[in-house]
């Protein structure tokens, strides 16, 4: 409410500028000295006003956005920290970054400032429409007919407007995807020397966006254009109503006002459409980045406990991920205690079947049983408490060793300090002056990657994880870097299921048995058998 | 890309000319204006009339002549566009190969769309707005002179030390925006950061702890921008205040001077309206200059991605393969890190070699130098006794044939996928499909080999896009096949079957680069070569 006083104000103060204005110009019919110093004065007076209804306006205007904008903030995270892990993977990272982001710095720009100017322009349109009629009616209803055949000459570009817009939108992704693709597939190109009829292609691409660009600008352009030359129009038919009016005797003061006032409609008027389509699509934006979706996962009754104690079994599992067939019926046993190496070439689905396993994917055919249980009956928090999962980057809080270890748990000290130990911390606990207390700074900037991933394992460790997923763990690492972290994720007791595309000499040979995916099918092999293959 | 750009030069002169004819309209338009008020103030009615008709003309021609300053700035803005794109997209596919994957896809897309959009914005839009805004000043100008010089004379006077004042004062604002463009980049980076470990965050139960730490970022931004603005409206408050004492002390002067005569009402009006169009293109200026300028620091980032940094000349031309391809103390190092170090091999013409070895290991770094993405950083490649680094790429891949992992299909017919655009007899077509083992698969689409594959072939599998690569790479009768973990996505038989064709090639090179090995054909090779450890066994 008291933002759209704020907004107001401004209104106001055009009133009373052209007022003053008005008086000024008058002055020059009266032709008294003394009438033209009390005019200055007035003039004055609004001269001062201006800038204090300003600071006033809009210290009223921007604690009302800063609370608002905090408030969109918190809706749109909250909206994604309440997906389900399932429904968070379905759109890709950079669309969640974009709403975070792009759509909101949007709505900072562009909600606030059409909505501001909205106002203004209702505001200032409806007050001058007021003040005319009251002074001469008839001129009134002069520039509100004007005023409405602006509103419908605006309505009938609107259209075309929006579907032009649309047009240049889809051209614009399609262009992405095209020149993505050829970028993908340049390699190929150029060893094939076909690359330039690509080029050409490309070339011809960019043509047709920057023509439907065109089309658009001009058209936005040339309507603004027309729609101000048709205030001119008007402009100059009310000069001459006026100056007939003059004639009669209306005093030039009155005339000037009047004519202000006709100026404050039309142009008020023509600005008004384009922020009102502004609005509306920072509305829009508002609506996608904060309201729930639905939640279409299934709803079997999950009740059993995790219990892991002699093996997992795999049978007959098929899955698809939208219409790509990526599992067709693979059966395999995953025993206690043993480290399990999954390869494959990139895209065949490991990351996919490690999804399978920790239970993020539900919807596939065959089973899965962990002595004897169903996957599909077990509680996920169960589930959880007993896994843990290495990935290539480590999630680290701007907090203590301590508790990015024991992740807000209320674990003992001394059990913490033995997770860090047997993760292979001590250098680092020793070198650092707090121990184990000492800050992490923001995301990790202080720690070394190594130091970074041990971290994650220890995670693992003071869990008491009985089964272990890692995921490229050390994909980022120097060569003696990853051999010693492979080393310690290998001495653990917990089952583990890894995912790596490194091998390191005398270490990977560690693992008991390979996972090799291979068109939608999965062998097993003992790791020693596997890898004398590839040492021929 | 300056040069690029800048070749939409002529279409920007015919805009802003475009754009002065019609401002001159315009400004014609405001002296009859002046006209009609003080005739109708005299009284004088048969003046009046001829005026205003007249004026009503000038608004209908203006019309066409609005409609093309649009057409004509439009015109501009595109054909710059185009040249700019049309020149990186060129030089991109000129870089060499490695060169070019150096770098994400995603920079260069990136490039050529957000990049092109702020080129588009301020380096466009703003050139012509500063050309725009001087030819209004100068029709202001003119307008004013033939009303009262005086009043122009103190009109600029007046504006050019309001926009001095405007800029001096806004300076203080830059410490803070600096101090919010790094919280920023710490909000956005801690985004990143927890959304890559949603899974954990999920997993562990962290999601209260996540919320209170984005809650203090996001306040921490929040209230930034509030100090920010704060600061923000005293200082655009002041500016007004300058602004509007400039503009009422020329509107008052101006109407002291019509009360002693020496202007008209009409004149004041005039003056009144014509100020802010003296005022604008100035207060304007400061703020463009700056989007200029910091527009144009992309051309350099632009210009340094497309640059090739190996310019190696080359000046030999192979025209066939005829005896070998010799590996002699060849080393090559990524920066730093050593991956291959003196390697002695030879692959004879005819000869069919087999590359194994654990990934990452080097066997990847090898083929890339077979293929001449890389010359060696010691010791040399000779191919039939010449340098590969002083042959011409052109002229070597004439040579060679490829069949990769990662197929690439694109929007055209099966046919010209296989034959990629070269001319091919049918009978040629045939043998490589059925060699390949895609016989049934092109006997089951719709329109056979003329059957059009859209989407990168999404409804194609993995299997059936490794069979048309190998196609190609058969098509192409080359002398030399590279094989690059071709078999990966095959079946075991189909593999099987393909690697005993190609053993079986008569006088074509095979050198086929796998980890999936097939003890059977294992012995037809005439080398397997182990890549492990920097060195070739």
């Amino acid at each position: 409410m008291l933002y759209l006083i704020a907004c107001l104000l401004p209104v106001l103060d055009q009133v009373l500028s052209n007022a003053a204005i008005s008086m000024l110009v008058g002055s020059i019919q009266v032709r008294s000295m003394d009438y033209f110093i009390k005019v200055c004065l007035v003039t004055v007076g609004v001269i001062i006003l201006n800038p204090t209804l300003f600071i006033i306006s809009r210290f009223m205007r921007i604690s009302f956005m800063r609370d608002t904008l905090l408030d969109v903030r918190m809706l749109a995270f909250n909206k994604i920290i309440n997906l389900s892990y399932k429904q968070f993977s379905q759109k890709s990272k950079d669309t969640y970054i974009s709403n975070l982001i792009n759509d909101i710095n949007i709505i900072e720009r562009d909600f606030f400032l059409s909505l501001l100017n909205v106002i203004f322009n209702i505001g200032v349109y409806i007050v001058s429409l007021g003040i005319i009629a009251y002074l001469d009616y008839k001129f009134a209803l002069m520039a509100f007919s004007a005023s409405f055949i602006l509103f419908v000459i605006s309505k009938l570009f609107e259209k075309k407007t929006i579907s032009l817009q649309e047009r240049v939108s889809e051209e614009n992704e399609k262009f992405s995807v095209n020149m993505s693709n050829t970028f993908n597939g340049l390699e190929i190109l150029k060893l094939n020397r076909i690359e330039d009829k690509f080029l050409t292609k490309a070339l011809k691409s960019v043509i047709g966006l920057e023509k439907n660009k065109l089309y658009y600008n001009v058209f936005t352009d040339g309507q603004g254009r027309i729609l101000d030359l048709f205030g001119f129009v008007f402009f100059i038919v009310s000069l001459v109503y006026l100056a007939n009016s003059l004639k009669s005797g209306m005093s030039l003061t009155r005339a000037t006002f009047l004519i202000q006032s006709a100026n404050g409609c039309i142009w008020n008027m023509i600005a008004v459409f384009p922020r009102l389509n502004q609005l509306k699509s920072s509305l829009k934006i508002f609506d996608k980045i904060t309201k729930y979706e639905e939640d279409t996962s299934s709803s079997l009754t999950k009740n059993k406990e995790f219990r892991f104690e002699k093996e997992i079994e795999v049978k007959n599992l098929s899955f698809s991920y939208g219409t790509k067939e990526i599992f067709k019926g693979i059966s395999f046993k995953i025993e206690k205690g043993k480290k399990y190496l999954i390869k494959g070439p990139s895209g065949a689905g490991k990351s996919t079947l490690i999804k399978l396993l920790s239970m993020i994917y539900d919807d596939y055919t065959g089973s899965i049983t962990v002595d004897g249980v169903d996957y599909k009956e077990i509680k996920e928090n169960s589930f959880n408490d007993k896994a843990s999962f290495i990935y290539q980057d480590v999630f680290l809080f701007e907090d203590t060793i301590f508790n990015n270890i024991a992740l807000y748990k209320p674990y003992p000290e001394e059990k913490v300090m033995e997770a860090a130990r047997k993760a292979g911390l001590e250098t680092l606990i020793s070198k650092k002056e707090n121990g184990i207390y000492e800050m992490v700074q923001e995301n990790g900037k202080n720690l070394s990657g190594g130091e970074r991933q041990r971290i994650s394992i220890a995670r693992a460790i003071i869990k008491n994880s009985e089964i272990l997923f890692v995921d490229e763990a050390t994909s980022s690492l120097d060569e003696e870097l990853g051999r010693k972290i492979e080393e310690t994720i290998l001495s653990l007791d917990c089952t583990v299921i890894a995912i790596s595309h490194r091998y390191y000499e005398g270490i990977t040979e560690n693992y008991d048995y390979v996972l090799e995916i291979n068109n939608g099918k999965v062998d097993q092999y003992a790791a020693d058998e596997y890898f004398m293959e590839v040492a021929v | 890309m300056k040069k690029a750009i800048n070749r939409g030069i002529p279409f920007l002169i015919l805009a802003l000319v475009v754009f002065a004819v019609a401002t001159g309209i315009d400004g014609y338009i405001s002296i009859k204006m002046m006209k009609i008020i003080d005739f109708a103030l005299n009284g004088n009615l048969e003046l009046f009339k001829k005026e205003a008709i007249e004026g009503l003309i000038l608004v209908a021609v203006l019309i066409p002549v609005n409609i093309l300053t649009s057409v004509t700035r439009g015109l501009y803005i595109n054909k710059s566009l185009v040249k700019s794109k049309f020149y990186y997209i060129e030089k991109l596919f000129r870089k060499n190969i490695n060169e070019f994957q150096e770098e994400n896809n995603a920079k260069y897309l990136s490039a050529l769309t957000n990049d092109m959009n702020n080129i588009e914005q301020n380096y466009l839009v703003g050139i012509y707005e500063v050309g725009a805004n001087f030819i209004r000043f100068v029709v202001s100008f003119i307008v004013l002179i033939t009303v009262n010089p005086f009043i122009l004379f103190l009109g600029i006077g007046i504006s050019v030390l309001s926009a001095v004042l405007t800029m001096i004062i806004g300076k203080p604002l830059q410490k803070h925006e600096k101090q919010r463009s790094d919280l920023f980049e710490g909000y956005t980076s801690y985004i990143k950061e927890f959304l890559g470990a949603f899974q954990i965050i999920k997993a562990n139960n962290l999601n209260d702890k996540v919320e209170e730490d984005f809650t203090k970022k996001s306040r921490d931004i929040q209230y930034k921008g509030y100090v920010i603005d704060k600061i923000y409206t005293y200082i655009s408050a002041l500016q007004q205040l300058i602004i509007f004492i400039s503009l009422f002390s020329i509107f008052i002067i101006s109407v002291y001077m019509a009360i002693k005569g020496s202007l008209t009402a009409g004149g004041v009006i005039l003056i009144i309206n014509n100020m802010q169009r003296l005022f604008a293109p100035l207060m304007s200026l400061t703020e463009i200059f700056p989007k200029i300028i910091s527009s144009k620091a992309l051309f350099g980032k632009m210009d340094e991605t497309l640059k090739n940094h190996d310019n190696h000349e080359e000046t030999l031309e192979l025209d066939d393969f005829s005896n070998s391809i010799e590996f002699k103390n060849v080393s090559f190092s990524y920066d730093d890190n050593e991956v291959l170090k003196n390697i002695n091999i030879t692959f004879k013409k005819g000869g069919k070699y087999l590359i194994v070895g654990p990934s990452g290991g080097g066997k990847s770094t090898l083929l890339k130098l077979l293929r001449k993405y890389f010359n060696p950083s010691k010791g040399e490649i000779l191919v039939d006794g010449k340098d590969l680094k002083d042959v011409k790429k052109e002229s070597y891949f004439k040579n060679i044939s490829n069949v990769e992992q990662q197929v690439f299909l694109f929007e055209d017919t099966v046919r010209n996928n296989i034959t990629l655009y070269k001319d091919y007899s049918d009978e040629e077509i045939n043998l490589a499909i059925e060699r390949a083992g895609l016989k049934d698969f092109v006997n089951g689409l719709p329109n056979g080999l003329d059957t059009m594959i859209y989407d990168n072939g999404k409804n194609i599998s993995g299997g059936e896009k490794s069979r048309i690569a190998i196609a190609r790479g058969l098509l192409a009768n080359a002398k030399i096949i590279f094989l690059d973990e071709a078999f990966a996505s095959l079946d075991a038989k189909v593999a099987q079957e393909i690697e005993k064709t190609l053993l079986g090639l008569d006088d074509v090179t095979v050198v086929n680069v796998s980890h999936v090995i097939f003890k059977e054909n294992r012995d037809k090779y005439d080398r397997v070569y182990v890549v492990k450890n920097k060195a070739v066994v």
